[in-house]
């Protein structure tokens, strides 16, 4: 092989690296919709202009508090209820969580940008902002708030062994749990809880634990108010539970 | 059997009767409700027929109102008897505004949709707490919060012991307006450190709270006194430690308790928070100094005296000074005056405008270098030093905040350690000109040089003759005394000030050398030693040489180079006669200095002046009224 053949291979071998480089994986065009304030949405309320909220946090959580005239999908929710979308794709789609961000691969946003929906926003700061910013929302079912005991990470252990029969109930989605959970924990989304609460053992202590601990009080009470006695709920969640593991506060 | 048909036919007219007669009184009642309770309630209790409704809710705080007080929404009994229309969630804000408006930024709400009977879920019967409020709070927060968190707290043991005014929950975190915080915004973060660092003190610093309970309102003026408490107070939390960032939690206890957050391996992981890469002996920091507490802080305690004993010797001598030679000087322009000869009195070869070369350029850009950086340091660091004081808050958003103006604190610091360096050099170059040392020591003490000498000595003594009229005035050389405590005066303080700054804006990397309380140290040093240099040169420097009554308002030469012949004859007659001698004079002489150079030297030197007066008026007023 001449010199210069070997350098024709090499500048071809980089212009190939370069190319590959250069092409988006699938899905990448579809860019995660603007964030927008509290008050950049009344605005819009106020100008009457064609808007959508969804909230995309679970079905309890949707039913227990949500901006007034809100669509209840859950992020997982897309197969089920794509169909409450409006029928107009120049609507424009406001999706919002609770405090922490929506998460990036949330399906029926997704749903949404491959239904046409070109005007998606994502509230910025979730339901937390909204209400910070002293905007109404409204309880259509809402859970009444039970009394429910919380755990440190340090004392999940002891209180395990004290109680063999206890059941760890991880709140989270299937692939959140599948990345990381508590050994013995069991996967109950809080998406599903109102369907699969039934399910579990009525007998048994129950903890549940969600991601960040803001959202396991709400499930305790609706386990509470269903009839299950037993149920404590994991202080500050799994975030907690990591930072303990590696040595931080109890 | 018929007579039984008779009977059930009676039974069913008698219920239908009572059920029409309810029907009927129901809406009446409910409408009468407002004005007579117990008529509404006996309706009510007729099904809801529990001791709480009946007995248990008369007793309680709402024992004056109706059901339908809070009800408002069952107008309709048999809607509401037949379970066709659902009872809505009682409005608790119609009556309880204010708490209702608080509560919409509380936290519970906020974050978990909270409402009132999520709470206060006995509402029936739910009763003034009176005295045992506090504890009743405790009881209640710590039905979901654990209640082992607080009772770790020492505020705990005294409030459960009946003390009612030790901190309960709500006297930390509020009650129906408990702040959310996003963890996340640095907004946050300083609203809440700002938000504890309050409340902490609302007791801490309680001198009658202090008296009844025995500690001491010293621990909250002590922090006020450290960076972390002057940033914090004037108002930018953002970047200081406040209360809650190191007694973190609800972990207070004896510091010598390993669950303490105060405990030594505790602290480390506090200061971790903010500090990076220091040596362990770092902690030893103290965060409530007392530097009049010899037992506790000697070297602090020690510091402290020298520093007082320093200011007062050197304000002491130099105020005595001026004042006697202010006096002296004005004298003699009234005796002048008149006298009737107040014309100025030139010598024959003296030409008005004849002028000599006194500093070359770059001894004067090094001077307007020197003011720039001097009022910088100044008007960025007295703010933070006098806090508390009405014009410190002004300054110091001029400045941007507490963090730019400390930017800027730290550029002048620098731009005025290279001009120290700077002149170091050129003091080494003077001394030792070309590498040569022989003859140093003579240029050491010779009439060129700023180091003080025998001469000095005697000058100060006839100085003070001629203030109070024994004498005339000293015949000074080229530098007279008061120039040569000006120009060494920096090295001292340069040392001190400098060496005490760079431990302050390095403490990681000095804890390698020094312990944590050595912070404590500089922070007397730096503090002290800013109003001795700031208050010496507002009014001892610019006095003498501008504002005493033959130079007024001002001298300047410094921003023009040129020193008017007739003055140097005049003011320094060795050296005149000395360069007369040498032969030196008429080389030097030049003309006066040209329109914008005396422009120039007028503004800034009048600004400069200006400034430094209304500085000097504004650290008076705080320290003697702060």
């Amino acid at each position: 092989m001449t010199r210069y053949e070997m350098q024709m291979i090499k500048i071809f071998s980089i212009v190939t690296i370069l190319l590959v480089m250069s092409i988006s994986p699938a899905g990448a065009d579809q860019k995660p919709p603007p964030r927008i304030e509290p008050r950049g949405v009344v605005r819009m309320m106020e100008n009457r202009e064609n808007i959508v909220l969804i909230n995309v946090l679970s079905y309890l959580e949707c039913m227990d508090s949500r901006i007034p005239a809100s669509l209840c999908i859950a992020c997982k929710e897309a197969g089920e209820k794509a169909s409450l979308l409006p029928r107009d794709r120049n609507a424009k789609l406001v999706f919002y969580g609770g405090n922490t961000p929506v998460e990036a691969g949330c399906e029926i946003i997704r749903e949404a940008q491959r239904e046409g929906f070109t005007n998606l926003y994502i509230l910025k700061g979730g339901l937390t902002a909204w209400k910070r910013a002293g905007y109404e929302v409204e309880s259509i079912t809402r859970i009444p708030r039970v009394p429910a005991p919380a755990l440190k990470p340090g004392d999940l252990k002891p209180w395990l062994n004290s109680a063999p029969g206890a059941l760890l109930v991880d709140l989270r989605s299937p692939a959140a749990y599948q990345s990381d959970h508590i050994a013995g924990a069991v996967n109950i989304p809080l998406a599903s809880l109102h369907r699969t609460y039934q399910d579990l053992t009525w007998d048994r202590p129950l903890i549940v634990v969600d991601a960040d601990g803001s959202r396991s009080f709400l499930a305790a009470s609706y386990l509470r108010r269903k009839g299950l006695e037993n149920v404590q709920r994991l202080e500050g969640g799994m975030v907690a539970w990591k930072a303990w593991n590696k040595g931080g506060a109890p | 059997m018929r007579s039984l048909n008779r009977g059930i036919g009676r039974r069913l007219c008698l219920t239908l009767l009572v059920c029409l007669v309810l029907v009927g009184i129901w809406p009446a009642g409910i409408i009468h409700a407002a004005g007579d309770p117990s008529g509404a309630s006996r309706n009510c209790q007729s099904c809801h027929d529990d001791g709480l409704y009946r007995s248990g809710f008369k007793a309680s705080a709402h024992g004056n109102n109706t059901c339908a007080s809070c009800h408002t929404d069952i107008t309709d009994l048999r809607r509401h008897m037949t379970g066709e229309t659902k009872t809505r969630p009682v409005n608790c804000g119609s009556c309880h505004r204010d708490i209702a408006s608080r509560f919409k930024k509380d936290v519970h709400y906020i974050k978990q949709n909270f409402q009132c009977q999520d709470c206060h879920q006995d509402i029936h019967g739910i009763r003034k707490s009176g005295a045992g409020f506090k504890v009743a709070a405790v009881e209640n927060c710590s039905q979901c919060h654990r209640r082992e968190d607080y009772t770790r707290l020492g505020h705990s043991g005294a409030l459960l012991k009946g003390n009612a005014d030790a901190a309960a929950c709500t006297d930390c975190h509020g009650l129906h307006n408990t702040p959310y915080y996003d963890p996340s915004l640095e907004r946050d973060r300083a609203s809440a450190r700002e938000n504890y660092t309050r409340r902490c003190r609302s007791c801490h610093a309680d001198a009658k709270m202090a008296k009844r309970n025995r500690f001491t309102t010293k621990t909250v003026a002590s922090y006020d006194e450290t960076y972390h408490g002057k940033v914090l107070n004037i108002g930018f939390p953002q970047r200081v430690a406040g209360c809650a960032d190191c007694h973190r939690g609800h972990n207070i206890l004896p510091k010598n308790d390993i669950r303490s957050a105060m405990h030594r391996d505790n602290m480390k992981s506090a200061c971790k928070n903010c500090h990076k890469g220091f040596h362990d002996r770092f902690v030893s920091f103290e965060a409530h100094p007392d530097p009049m507490d010899p037992k506790r802080s000697p070297l602090l305690y020690w510091t402290n005296i020298f520093m007082i004993a320093l200011l007062g010797g050197t304000f002491a001598f130099f105020w005595l000074h001026t004042i006697l030679w202010w006096r002296r000087t004005y004298c003699d322009k009234c005796r002048e005056g008149k006298a009737g000869f107040i014309e100025n009195k030139l010598h024959p070869e003296c030409r008005e405008e004849m002028q000599i070369q006194r500093f070359p350029v770059r001894d004067r850009i090094m001077h307007v270098l020197l003011i720039l950086s001097f009022f910088t340091l100044v008007m960025t660091g007295f703010p933070i030093k006098y806090y508390d004081s009405p014009w410190a808050k002004i300054l110091i958003n001029l400045w941007g905040g507490a963090y730019r103006a400390g930017l800027f604190h730290r550029l002048a610091a620098l731009v005025l350690c290279g001009l120290f360096l700077y002149t170091l050099w050129l003091s080494l170059q003077f001394l030792f000109p070309k590498k040569q040392f022989r003859g140093s020591l003579q240029r050491l003490f010779g009439p060129d040089s700023l180091f003080p000498n025998f001469k000095d000595l005697k000058d100060i003594i006839g100085m003070f003759k001629w203030f109070f009229g024994r004498g005339d005035m000293p015949k000074f050389d080229r530098w007279t005394y008061w120039e040569k405590f000006d120009f060494l005066a920096v090295f001292w303080g340069m040392t001190a000030i400098g060496g005490s700054g760079f431990m302050l804006w390095f403490p990681e990397v000095f804890s390698y050398l020094f312990p944590g309380w050595m912070i404590n140290v500089a922070t007397v040093v730096h503090s002290e030693e800013a109003f001795l240099a700031a208050i010496f040169i507002f009014t001892v420097h610019l006095f003498n040489n501008h504002l005493v009554p033959n130079k007024f308002p001002l001298e300047p030469n410094i921003f023009t180079g040129r020193y008017r012949l007739d003055a140097l004859r005049h003011e320094r007659p060795l050296e005149y006669e000395r360069l007369m001698a040498e032969g030196r004079l008429d080389a030097m002489k030049r003309e006066g200095p040209g329109f914008w150079t005396q422009m120039f030297a007028s503004a800034f030197g009048l600004a400069s002046l200006s400034l430094g007066l209304l500085l000097t008026g504004l650290i008076f007023w705080a320290a003697l009224f702060y």
